[in-house]
């Protein structure tokens, strides 16, 4: 739920109450975006931290609460990428060698969200990010697209592909159809 | 049958950060605006501490009247000059034109006494 409008109006008047508020109103959708696209809960918080900062020196700009909402996601994918392209040190893996998890897992397993959370942190950063968006922040292909600053038929096929080969490998694992 | 995006959205859930990360966010807020007071404080503390002597005041004051005198000085010093030099030069025009016109005269009238002598030679052989 996005933090009301006066809450927001106080916050770029120096309200520093207001601005702890709006921080933890959105606090969990910065740094679940920034960790699923890092795999480093440290380092998720760091760049959370500084993305809240470079928010607070920016907070003029903001023109509504559905306009933080859209802003803070998409300083966070662009910051997610630059810190992707600096650090590097995360091998890439391509959808199709994503790892499989070592146990099988039914629908009714508490594992099968941890077996998703590992097949997604395999996939390709731009996939990644594109389903984490869809399914973390329920957004449609074309909010993902305005986000990420892509063609929204590009967004669509890097969908269509990750979801068929997370299909096919949960599949294999649990030996369950997948729908 | 396990239905993919149900378990997507329920394994990819929001997950909150650590239970101090607001606090931090803020403590980096102040320190930021501390330091930027600070450098403005000691900007502000550098130009007074220049004015706060009182001698140095006065030093500057009287150094910046002296450049103000000196510059003014040679300023009308040069205006006198260049003014003398044109006065002297509006003479020599007119005195150009005082010898001009003198020997315009003298033209003139020897041109007119020419012309008077022959008209009177004319008029002697016409009565003839």
């Amino acid at each position: 739920m996005p933090v009301p409008e006066e809450t927001l109006a106080r916050s770029a008047n120096g309200d520093q109450s207001a601005f702890a508020e709006l921080v933890r109103e959105h606090q969990a959708m910065v740094f679940s975006l920034a960790y699923r696209v890092l795999q480093n809960r440290g380092l998720a918080e760091e760049l959370a931290q500084e993305i809240f900062f470079h928010l607070y020196q920016n907070l003029s700009s903001i023109q509504s609460p559905s306009h933080l909402v859209f802003y803070l996601r998409k300083v966070t994918m662009h910051r997610c990428i630059d810190q992707t392209r600096r650090q590097r040190h995360r091998p890439q893996i391509s959808l199709s060698d994503a790892p499989e998890p070592a146990a099988a897992v039914t629908s009714s397993d508490p594992m099968l969200a941890e077996v998703l959370r590992k097949l997604v942190a395999a996939l390709p950063e731009t996939p990644r990010m594109i389903v984490t968006l869809r399914y973390q922040e329920d957004l449609g292909p074309a909010e993902i697209a305005e986000v990420m600053g892509l063609p929204v038929n590009t967004v669509k096929s890097h969908l269509r592909r990750a979801l068929a080969i997370l299909r096919e490998k949960l599949s294999r694992h649990t030996g369950e159809s997948i729908a | 049958m396990i239905r993919l995006e149900d378990e997507l959205k329920s394994a990819l859930r929001r997950e909150e950060p650590s239970v101090d990360f607001a606090a931090q966010v803020l403590a980096r807020v102040e320190q930021s605006q501390r330091q930027r007071q600070a450098v403005r404080a000691s900007w502000k503390d550098k130009i007074g501490t220049i004015f706060a002597w009182p001698r140095l005041g006065w030093t500057v004051a009287t150094a910046a009247m002296v450049v103000v005198l000196v510059t003014g000085g040679l300023q009308y010093r040069s205006y006198q000059r260049r003014h003398a030099e044109g006065e002297q030069a509006k003479e020599q025009v007119m005195l150009a034109f005082h010898i001009a016109s003198a020997k315009l005269n003298v033209a003139r009238k020897k041109v007119q006494e020419n012309s008077e002598r022959q008209t009177d030679s004319n008029t002697g052989r016409g009565q003839r």
